[in-house]
């Protein structure tokens, strides 16, 4: 049995959130989904990725970032994070997906702006508390959590649109 | 018939391994049913009643926009289809019997005519909408009734649910809406069960028209139509929660050997979110959840044709993975939410005054952390209602039901954008 650290109410292993007080019993669980699975607004204003593969991308083993505005196409091989921002030659820092020569800092790109994730829940995106925040589908992401991603997602980091795809 | 699936189907789960330990461990599954885009798609002519409460409390708006509603509805049919009107109080009216809508200058005129006056009996309209139905029914129509009430029915609750128990044999579904505050929703809910079909609550008068519109469109996109689950598990294997999320969050009644899915529409998926118990098991196991689906697809031609799928669960000694996907994650966080909110009612309507208080303070949290302000505002005020007056309001108990119930619906949109 498992005890919620809450209320102390006892649940078969396995029960994901307490019966009794709703409080996740699943500590990795909770981390990744106190605001996420259902905010309103979040799920109200993201859109559909037309046209494209209408699931979220569990696994993958490439994604390629388009962006329109420079016309580049950046293929990536997928790993547990991709760093998404501008280098910082000071600190030594490029990321996986360097949007320095995409006029990145024009668009408002912060260095280390958002990041990819890849588990075994899939494949999600977070905003790394930047200062122009990350826009899924049009939806400002809050920061720090993550939204699972779809092929075909279009992806606005500060104002800077990135249309990203997996395979 | 093309070598495409005859349905899309998909099942993902909160875990793949369960431990060898001597006690119950939960298992929740996600059931995604879709038709595939590639078959061709014939509109199945619709056979429908709308049953209308004429009840002195329709009197006003809620009989304007009603009248307004279903004047559009036969605008949406075709000569194909048929339709007729019941209007009841304490006693029913055919107002319009079944038949295509050719003359709709009559059904307008029909429909004008109705007047509120009387008490609500739901039985006198449901009885005198079968009849009507039945003239035009078969099995190559969607049939469905489509009740609208405001009120509680007296003394012919069982006569209603006897009769959606024999609607279903005879391939006549039922669909009930409920307007304002009054009437009794898990009368609806039971009511609806047996032909896997949609209760709603409809709060203001000028929803009544959406409502009834999506209904339809729903109903004219019908693909695969009496869906249901047939209940067939090894031993230590039960499921003993189902919720229905898409297209419509509905409850769903686990019956002896089936449950009732309802029917997969073109281009919405059809999910329901099961929750099953496993019984203690020997490690190096390998536990089967087998599927057995059964669905009538009227476009191929098929009747009660079965489909299967399974999710396999491997007994470990050590601490099993759980790592499972977030919309199942969110799915189920929905659903206990909504939970926690039916038990709330429970422990009032038993006099739990005191554990109602904790529940609802509690549902307010998990409300509020996450981000639906306006259902946590809600609960914040139901609570403070019971505190000072021991009893809560029947809007509030019928936005948190209907609020966190539609929270699920949400969240099978995380994992189907279609």
């Amino acid at each position: 049995m498992v005890k919620c650290r809450e209320c102390g109410a006892s649940e078969y292993e396995g029960v994901l959130f307490c019966q009794e007080c709703g409080r996740s019993l699943t500590e990795t669980v909770n981390e990744s989904t106190a605001q996420l699975p259902f905010s309103e607004s979040l799920l109200d204003s993201a859109k559909p990725s037309t046209g494209q593969n209408a699931a979220p991308v569990l696994e993958a083993h490439q994604v390629t970032f388009v962006i329109p505005s420079s016309g580049r196409r950046v293929a990536v091989p997928m790993q547990k994070e991709i760093r998404i921002g501008r280098a910082d030659p000071s600190q030594s820092f490029v990321p996986e997906l360097d949007l320095t020569g995409d006029s990145g800092a024009e668009f408002g790109v912060s260095r280390l702006h958002a990041v990819i994730q890849s588990s075994r829940r899939g494949v999600a995106l977070l905003d790394k508390n930047s200062t122009n925040g990350t826009l899924l589908n049009n939806y400002r992401l809050p920061p720090e959590l993550p939204y699972p991603l779809h092929n075909g997602d279009e992806v606005r980091f500060g104002r800077l649109l990135v249309h990203i795809f997996f395979e | 018939m093309s070598d495409q699936p005859l349905l899309n189907l998909s099942l993902r789960a909160t875990r793949s391994e369960i431990g060898a330990i001597d006690a119950p461990q939960i298992v929740y599954l996600l059931l995604n049913i879709q038709a595939p885009e590639a078959h061709q798609f014939e509109r199945m002519p619709l056979n429908l009643c709308l049953v209308i409460d004429r009840s002195t409390s329709m009197r006003n708006e809620r009989m304007d926009r009603v009248k307004a509603a279903a004047g559009l509805v036969i605008d949406q049919l075709t000569n194909d289809d048929s339709i007729a009107l019941v209007a009841f109080s304490d006693r029913a009216e055919v107002i319009a019997p079944a038949g295509p809508p050719k003359n709709v200058a009559a059904l307008r005129t029909a429909i004008r005519g109705i007047t509120p006056n009387g008490g609500t009996e739901i039985f006198q309209g449901l009885l005198a909408g079968a009849k009507e139905m039945r003239k035009l029914a078969s099995d190559r129509k969607i049939n469905q009734m489509i009740l609208l009430t405001d009120g509680h029915t007296y003394g012919d609750a069982n006569n209603c649910l006897e009769l959606a128990e024999k609607l279903v044999k005879e391939n006549i579904g039922l669909s009930a809406f409920g307007i304002g505050n009054e009437w009794n929703d898990q009368f609806l809910d039971q009511l609806v069960a047996p032909s896997g079909g949609q209760s709603a609550y409809i709060e203001r008068p000028g929803e009544i028209l959406r409502n009834l519109q999506s209904r339809i469109q729903g109903l004219e996109a019908h693909y695969a139509q009496n869906v249901s689950l047939v209940l067939h598990f090894p031993a230590g294997v039960e499921l003993r929660n189902a919720f229905k999320l898409s297209p419509f969050a509905q409850p769903l009644v686990i019956q002896p050997t089936q449950i009732k899915l309802g029917a997969v529409e073109r281009h919405t998926s059809l999910t329901a979110l099961l929750e099953f118990v496993i019984q203690p098991q020997l490690p190096g196991r390998k536990v089967q959840i087998p599927l057995t689906l059964k669905a009538s697809i009227p476009s191929q031609v098929l009747s009660e044709h079965e489909f299967k799928l399974a999710h396999e669960l491997a007994v470990t000694l050590e601490e099993p993975a759980l790592d499972p996907p977030l919309d199942l994650v969110a799915a189920v966080q929905a659903y206990n939410l909504y939970n926690i909110n039916e038990k709330v009612w429970d422990d009032v309507e038993s006099g739990h005054v005191d554990s109602a208080i904790v529940r609802l303070r509690r549902l307010t949290t998990r409300l509020l952390e996450s981000g639906q302000t306006e259902l946590a505002e809600q609960a914040y005020a139901e609570t403070e209602l019971l505190s000072r007056m021991g009893s809560l309001s029947l809007e509030g108990r019928k936005r948190l039901k209907y609020g966190t119930r539609s929270l699920m619906t949400r969240t099978a949109k995380l994992g189907n954008h279609g």
